[in-house]
């Protein structure tokens, strides 16, 4: 059998067109990276308001009047009039909205409301901020901010994760709006926090909370402290999205699998076929050695080519990014899991991803192969499976929306198991043990037909 | 006829049998359909080794059809083939370690040497060394040309590489399925040397199957012949050319008028007269004592007063001949 296969890889290594297709394949992937370097390298910089924007927003309001616009035309009318640049990724932009809707806006909607001494309260509050601002002091904005929340009035687990990215930024003495990471890590660690905190009370206080969500907002928490702690500044998430220009080209290309699968295809097409098309069958078949081992051997090397193939691709797209995007190897792949962190390679993430991709690419290299073997044209084979491979899903997508609820039974619609895991399906309750058993049954009746038709076949 | 002969045809195997050689394909009552259409009716026949066996018959008698179920490339109707004993259908495997085969055309992977070619084969097949792939080579004479692309070979280059294939692994039977096809008379002899050699020489059992009959009587030691899937007859190639030549010898008349000799011949038993020209006759005669016969004949011509230019024997038939007569009537149901 070992030799067999031997004789086939060696087939398919003789003929130039292999080279050519796995040619096509090095250059798209080298493609892809350079495509991603140059879509990547926008980046995102806050928007600055011109005195023009200003104005112009300043006129809308005036003239039509929607409800509250009076906080936002003060605010603006301040900013206009302080002469200074706006960026709204800025800190003195974030604080200057802290004061107008904390509390510049109670003292104008509820006026009326409001004693004497709480009308004191917010305009101290307000002024102190706005000092803050002119005196372009971000530590004592932050000192100022943690002081007017343990005045307020919540409860003191809210307070510390609503006090956590302030406390965290003058620890560690981190200058806001300088592009450190830990700035934004910090801030969406101390959201999570601060969602942990409201649902806990809410939970004590006997109202219905999400388990899901408690648990989503525990998790998040969780990464970002053990980002913090550890230094992490890129990391892979549950959904493959990652900061890493590196890992997310390498992830991306992932997607390169599917121009294997055409490849596969036109081996597996061609596999039984094309024997029959040149006439060596018969040369193939009077050996001492049964049509079944030749069979076997035909798929087994279908299956070993599509491996090999699949880890060539994450091989070389993993080596082929470097130059690119450098290499940003140390990026993990952070989980958490009832609030506790485990940490996973990149690499082996990656790998996973690529393989589950290539679960589709066998059922349609099996596919392939049993029309090949059935039907000896290598044409139809090809042709068949390619368009099977393209078109599977935009079928099993219109059958969902007619409401064939049959189409669930399609191959083309179990192909996808990480979809299928995720619940994230085009038919409802597909769960990954039907996918898998569709799976399983329509490759038993590939391979059943395959068998059957080449080991029966009159040549 | 065809029962006379189909009796002369298992006499000469009894005496083949006799001469002490072993039974190498075993062919026994087997039948094969397309569809409803009988294409082999009944085939029974056993070849030997160190024989170089022709299977005869035109085109569409069934020859590739029976080819093709010995190296098991279709499925056996009816009736069993063994090869050395061993049965091809149930073991596939060890019936054809003995077996080399070009079924059809010698077509091979175009976009590999002759070399990487046979490789292929030789990985297949148990026992074959380095040496013998070189042995092989050198004995088809593609030594000088092994290691260039199949695709640039001519069809007689192709044709060798089809013998050496089959050949690697020392098999006792070679089954070459029309392998004279387009070859020129060259490669027609060179062939012709290799396969005798290798059943005389090696004790191969040869099987070669054509419908150029003169080719294969200057190939073969033994024919079949197959009419319509039915084989009918099996003889050595002397004695079926001799067997015609006793059964109706012909001779030649050259005389003064052959109308009116042939008009005197006409009323003699056992005597066919063909009229060529005017000065030439054919006749045919059968029956015991032909030598008296044909002394009578003359004296009768000459008596008439005819002058008796000479007399001569058609040249000895060829196989050719027989098989068109063997085989007259029956291929026109073809």
């Amino acid at each position: 059998m070992f030799k067999l296969i031997q004789n086939e890889l060696i087939k398919i290594f003789s003929k130039v067109s292999t080279y050519i297709m796995l040619g096509i394949l090095l250059i798209l992937i080298v493609g892809v990276a350079a495509l991603m370097k140059i879509s990547g390298s926008y980046s995102y910089s806050g928007y600055t308001y011109t005195e023009q924007d200003l104005r112009s927003e300043l006129e809308y309001l005036n003239s039509s009047k929607p409800d509250g616009y009076e906080v936002q035309a003060a605010e603006y009318e301040y900013m206009l009039q302080s002469g200074k640049e706006w960026n709204i990724d800025s800190w003195e932009y974030e604080a200057l909205d802290e004061a107008y809707y904390s509390f510049q806006s109670p003292l104008i909607y509820q006026k009326d409301m409001l004693t004497a001494e709480e009308t004191a309260e917010y305009q101290k509050n307000f002024d102190d901020i706005i000092q803050t601002i002119e005196a372009e002091d971000w530590t004592a904005y932050a000192n100022l901010r943690l002081e007017q929340m343990e005045a307020g009035s919540e409860e003191a687990p809210v307070k510390e994760a609503r006090g956590y990215w302030y406390r965290y930024m003058l620890d560690q003495q981190i200058e806001p709006d300088t592009g450190d990471w830990r700035e934004d890590a910090a801030r969406e660690a101390g959201s999570a926090l601060l969602e942990v905190a409201q649902l806990e009370q809410q939970k004590a206080e006997g109202r219905y909370v999400s388990d899901t969500s408690y648990e989503e907002a525990q998790n998040q928490a969780a990464i970002c402290e053990y980002r913090l702690e550890h230094g992490i500044e890129s990391y892979i998430d549950e959904d493959g999205s990652t900061e890493s220009a590196y890992w997310t080209s390498f992830l991306e290309g992932a997607m390169m699998i599917t121009i294997v699968s055409v490849i596969m295809i036109v081996l597996a097409g061609g596999c039984v076929a094309n024997e029959f098309a040149n006439g060596t069958i018969k040369f193939l078949l009077v050996n001492p050695v049964t049509r079944r081992k030749i069979i076997i051997s035909k798929y087994l090397t279908m299956l070993i080519l599509s491996f090999l193939l699949i880890l060539g691709v994450y091989a070389a797209t993993a080596l082929i990014n470097i130059p690119f995007f450098g290499a940003d190897f140390s990026v993990p792949y952070l989980t958490a899991a009832q609030g506790e962190v485990s940490v996973g390679s990149g690499f082996v993430y990656a790998l996973k991803n690529y393989l589950l991709e290539g679960v589709s690419l066998v059922a349609m290299t099996t596919m392939a192969f049993m029309i090949s073997s059935m039907m000896r044209s290598s044409a139809l084979a090809i042709g068949i499976g390619v368009t099977a491979l393209m078109g599977g899903s935009i079928v099993v997508a219109f059958l969902a929306q007619l409401g064939c609820d049959w189409g669930r039974y399609l191959i083309f619609a179990n192909m996808n198991l990480s979809q299928a895991a995720s619940g994230n399906t085009v038919f409802p309750n597909q769960t990954l043990g039907f996918s898998i058993g569709v799976l399983a049954v329509h490759m038993i009746l590939f391979l059943i037909t395959a068998y059957d038709g080449f080991t029966r076949r009159e040549v | 006829m065809g029962t006379e002969t189909k009796t002369e045809g298992k006499k000469t195997m009894t005496t083949n049998a006799e001469q002490n050689q072993k039974a190498v394909i075993e062919i026994r009552h087997v039948s094969k359909y397309f569809g409803k259409r009988k294409v082999v009716n009944d085939l029974s026949m056993t070849t030997y080794a160190g024989e170089v066996f022709g299977f005869l018959g035109p085109n569409g008698a069934g020859k590739t059809t029976t080819i093709k179920m010995l190296v098991g490339l279709i499925g056996i109707d009816e009736g069993s083939i063994a090869v050395c004993g061993q049965d091809v259908t149930r073991q596939f495997e060890k019936a054809m370690a003995n077996v080399g085969a070009i079924v059809e055309n010698p077509e091979m992977y175009k976009y590999m040497t002759g070399m990487q070619n046979l490789m292929q084969y030789a990985r297949m097949r148990k026992g074959v060394t380095e040496k013998r792939i070189r042995e092989v080579v050198e004995l088809v004479g593609l030594s000088n040309r092994i290691h260039e692309k199949v695709g640039k070979y001519s069809l007689g280059m192709r044709q060798r590489l089809g013998v050496a294939q089959a050949l690697l692994h020392h098999p006792k039977v070679l089954i070459l399925d029309e392998p004279t096809n387009g070859l020129d008379p060259a490669g027609i002899r060179n062939l012709r040397d290799i396969l005798k050699n290798l059943a005389h020489q090696e004790g191969i059992c040869v099987m070669v199957s054509s419908h150029l009959m003169s080719e294969m009587q200057l190939m073969c030691d033994r024919v079949g012949i197959l009419v319509n899937g039915t084989l009918i007859q099996v003889t050595s190639v002397e004695e079926m050319v001799e067997g015609m030549q006793q059964k109706a010898p012909r001779y030649r008349y050259h005389v003064e008028d052959a109308a009116r000799a042939a008009a005197l011949l006409e009323q003699e038993p056992q005597c066919s007269v063909e009229y060529g020209d005017p000065e030439h006759l054919e006749v045919k005669l059968q029956g015991e004592d032909i030598q008296r016969h044909l002394g009578e004949i003359n004296r009768k011509i000459m008596e008439t007063g005819i002058l008796v230019y000479t007399v001569s024997p058609v040249e000895t038939q060829r196989l050719e001949d027989a098989f068109i007569e063997l085989t007259k009537g029956e291929t026109q149901i073809v």
